[in-house]
């Protein structure tokens, strides 16, 4: 390392020390709350899953057909051109086994994720 | 070394709500709107994107994920500042002056009927340790430097009330404010204490809207366009987060701010020089103590320049002929854009019946908010 | 770059990275702003602006945590700006130093990322449920390490890579982060001990991921005439780049990081790199997982794709090798301190390039040297290019 640097500042703490109260610490929770407005494309795509439905949109510029929908196509900058249903069956572009919860814990019961192709989705960039 | 001009804006809002569009669409539309007005094409043209937006404010952490796809800037080059719009244009000034990049978009906007609890998000930005376990609404912290303000200059509570009269009168010729109003000095004090001295009727109510502008340099802004807006000097400045060590009358941020603008833009004399400002009110005293932190009077003046009218629309140096924050509604981090906005339109003569005669040197300014003492300041002129 | 200015580093500092240190957040960017100093020989009021990279707020549980960090950074009226890209940032944040010196408006810039992980309870992990998609992804459930799963799997099944292959990035880099003074896990390990690893997200296993730290760092940025006044050895910026791509990330395939290369491509034309393979001495890719160092050598176009593995294997990436990556220790030794991250890889090509790396300097005389930083939904890129 650089000649003229001799020390590292840092002093590292265990859990424990937290725990049994060896250094002062302040716990607070934000009260955070939220309510995003769905807006005119995913409020849609709600109301169609709510009737056991996938409804995409297409841009007939580029030819994709759009699974979430949106009412713009970001990759030819324009709006979309109409609404399609598209099937719920597609194939395995990737998975994974997670043995984690979101906070780091362990999950008792692993959990399958995976990403999936739609059988309509056609080939997203060239 | 290039000039850098705005050459396109675009603005949805702002209202109280804007229930029917998502975050997004409301991004989009606002960036169709500043793409047309310059005439460009996102995926080809645009050089750097800039986002000013805070996690806490949008719901997400890591705000600039949900950004490119309705702005155009897939595959591009975009980054977030963590600060208001016109900070993001400060970088975007100095993007341009590198010589490396040509056409720059900033985008702000404010979605505060998102986000439920806004006042605990304000109070969640206090030091965790010092300031927020002794609770409250965060807003005692404007009440205190009122108190702190008037008692230091003599400023009456008439004259901040003034203000609110002036702002949201102004408004009232300006479509994209949400609260524009004609209201008589007696209302606002009548109106309830909220945070003594403060008033229910001098603090600025949250809106929904979006900003975007396009800025580039010389010889793009040429070609583009025959109404480019010079962005003539850009001043930015941090006092200090803590309350305990902050001038609590005299707003330090935006004096240095201002400074360090007016000395790039070459204003000798505010006063005389500038044709209109644009400053922050997100209380109706800061617009007071903001005249005299930008130099545009001595220290004390303010109140009296704003009682004489000299401030109004018609007056000598009319100050927020936009309606303000207090007419246009508080946009969060767009506060400084919404500014900027009603600053551009001005200097192109496209103000409508707000129209200033003559305007060719405009500020546009942003204060951050409670509890921050940082301030922005922009000078621009429709004269190369 | 003729015509336009110069910038140079002359000065980086670094707090330790642990799990969880004492000092608060401003206390780690005042430590890391002190030693940058006192490394270059100049005091805060030689530095006209500040800019601050810290990553998502709900680490250190401070909203505009930003301005909260302003007086430990030193930004005590000083211009100030907080940039944040994610993990992106701690590459970033010099990039903005850049343009604030190279516009000219100042001539001179202290750089600091810092941050505070361990504040966030029940785990810093929970913070992470708020980087995604609150009405499409968030009710799912989501878990940063499984996303990085989806990708290392769609990566291993693209070109057929196993995970003994990419258990070898862990074993160099946490064997060579043993030699780094700030390292929170540097670990004499085996291949086998990686694939005995406890399974977290299949195909991820513990020793495949780097910790969450606490952790500052600070680099001094000036201008070209400034540089020739204080120092014989300055480190130019010769390159800047950074790309972002769709929200979308499960709309494209995964085995690539386009946007790596978008980032690269830009630092490169600007530095006038042809040939990175051959131009660049050292590199310093982002490492939070173990594939994630072969994902990005390939991004930023040091092989071609699906080779890297295969460069690891035959020790070309060690530090003796032809192409030294993440002499350092990378993410995976020193620690994962989200945005002081990216800025310690910055500083170790610093160290690197002036020859002031100690038992970790590579040999040679290396004149050109890369970071890289990856943020976001698997979209972002930063990359800075600098030499001697």
């Amino acid at each position: 390392m650089s000649e003229k640097i001799k020390h590292y500042q840092g002093e590292a703490l265990k859990s424990a020390d937290i725990k049994e109260g060896k250094v002062p610490t302040e716990k607070f929770r934000p009260k955070v709350k939220f309510a995003w407005s769905a807006g005119i494309a995913i409020g849609k795509f709600l109301e169609e899953l709510k009737k056991g439905k996938i409804i995409a949109t297409t841009c007939t510029k580029c030819g994709r057909i759009m699974v979430p929908p949106r009412i713009y196509c970001e990759n030819c900058f324009k709006p979309t051109d109409g609404w399609k249903y598209v099937k719920d069956t597609g194939t395995i572009n990737t998975y994974s086994i997670s043995y984690l919860a979101a906070d780091a814990s362990r999950l008792k019961e692993p959990i399958l994720v995976a990403i999936v192709d739609w059988t309509v989705l056609l080939k997203a960039w060239g | 070394m290039s000039e850098v001009a705005i050459v396109g804006v675009g603005c949805v809002g702002f209202r109280p709500i804007l229930p029917e569009l998502s975050y997004k669409e409301l991004m989009y539309e606002a960036a169709v709107k500043a793409y047309e007005d310059a005439g460009i094409d996102p995926r080809k043209d645009i050089d750097v994107f800039v986002t000013c937006a805070e996690d806490y404010l949008e719901g997400f952490s890591i705000y600039d994920e949900f950004v490119p796809d309705q702005i155009g800037a897939v595959l591009r080059h975009l980054f977030t500042v963590s600060g208001d719009g016109l900070l993001g244009l400060a970088n975007a000034y100095m993007l341009i002056k590198t010589g490396h990049f040509d056409t720059v978009v900033v985008e702000a906007h404010s979605k505060a009927s998102d986000l439920l609890t806004l006042m605990d998000v304000i109070a969640f930005a206090l030091d965790p340790v010092l300031n927020r376990p002794l609770g409250g609404h965060p807003y005692y912290v404007a009440g205190m430097e009122m108190n702190r303000y008037l008692h230091d200059t003599c400023t009456t509570i008439e004259q901040c009330a003034q203000v609110v009269v002036k702002n949201k009168k102004n408004a009232c010729g300006n479509p994209y404010a949400a609260y524009s109003a004609n209201i008589t000095l007696d209302q606002v004090l009548c109106s309830e204490t909220c945070f003594y001295p403060l008033k229910k009727l001098e603090i600025s109510t949250p809106a929904d809207g979006c900003v975007v502008m396009v800025l580039a340099s010389e010889k793009v802004a040429e070609k583009l366009t025959d109404k480019p807006i010079w962005v003539k000097g850009v001043g930015w400045c941090t006092e200090t987060p803590n309350l305990e060590t902050r001038d609590w009358s005299k707003a330090a941020d935006t004096r240095l701010a201002a400074e360090m603008a007016y000395k790039t833009a070459k204003i000798h004399n505010p006063w005389k020089d500038l044709d209109l400002v644009e400053i922050n009110d997100l209380f109706a005293y800061k617009e007071l103590q903001h005249i005299e932190s930008l130099k545009l009077c001595e220290y004390g003046e303010a109140g009296k320049l704003t009682e004489e009218e000299l401030t109004a629309r018609n007056g000598e140096l009319p100050v927020n002929p936009s309606g303000g924050l207090l007419g246009m509604g508080y946009g969060l981090e767009a506060s400084g854009t919404q500014k900027l906005l009603e600053v551009v339109l001005q200097l192109r003569g496209e103000a409508g019946c707000r129209q200033i005669p003559d305007a060719e040197v405009g500020l546009a300014h942003a204060w951050r908010g409670i509890p921050t003492a940082t301030g922005i300041v922009a000078v621009l002129s429709n004269i190369r | 770059m003729f015509g336009k200015k110069r910038v140079a580093i002359v000065g980086a500092g670094l707090t330790l990275f642990r799990r969880r240190l004492k000092e608060t957040g401003k206390e780690l960017s005042y430590e890391a702003s002190k030693m940058a100093l006192d490394a270059a020989g100049m005091e805060l009021k030689d530095m006209q602006s500040v800019v601050m990279g810290t990553a998502p707020d709900a680490f250190d549980g401070v909203h505009m945590k930003g301005e909260y960090l302003a007086d430990g950074a030193g930004a005590y009226r000083k211009p100030y700006t907080r940039v944040f890209v994610g993990g992106g940032t701690g590459v970033f944040t010099p990039l903005a130093g850049w343009w604030h010196v190279a516009s000219g408006q100042f001539d001179s810039c202290l750089v600091v990322a810092e941050e505070k992980m361990s504040s966030c309870y029940p785990h810093p992990q929970y913070a992470f449920t708020t980087i995604f998609d609150p009405i499409l992804e968030r009710p799912i459930g989501m878990n940063l390490i499984w996303i990085f799963a989806l990708e290392m799997h769609r990566y291993m099944h693209k070109h057929g890579i196993k995970k003994e292959d990419i258990a070898r990035v862990s074993v160099k880099n946490k064997g060579n982060a043993l030699n780094h003074p700030c390292a929170q896990l540097g670990a004499k390990i085996t291949v086998e001990d990686v694939l005995n690893s406890e399974i977290m997200a299949w195909p991820v296993q513990r020793l495949d991921v780097s910790p969450t730290s606490d952790g500052a760092g600070a680099l001094i940025l000036v201008s070209e005439d400034v540089a020739k006044e204080i120092t014989d050895n300055p480190v130019w910026i010769d390159g800047v780049g950074w790309c972002i791509d769709s929200t979308l990330w499960t709309n494209r395939d995964l085995y690539y990081p386009d946007y790596v290369e978008c980032a690269a491509r830009m630092a490169y034309k600007m530095a006038g790199i042809k040939n990175p393979p051959k131009e660049i001495d050292v590199a310093e890719p982002y490492d939070p997982f173990d594939y994630k160092e072969l994902h990005h050598m390939e991004g930023l176009l040091l092989c071609k794709k699906g080779q890297a593995p295969k460069l690891t294997a035959e020790g070309v990436t060690q530090r003796d090798g032809e192409l030294p990556i993440n002499p350092s220790g990378g993410l995976l030794g020193v620690g994962n301190p989200i945005a002081a991250a990216g800025l310690m890889k910055v500083c170790e090509i610093f160290w690197q390039l002036r020859g002031e790396a100690g038992k970790r300097q590579i040999p040679g005389d290396p004149r050109t040297g890369l970071a890289q930083a990856w943020g976001d939904l698997m979209q972002y890129g930063s990359v800075i290019v600098l030499r001697r």
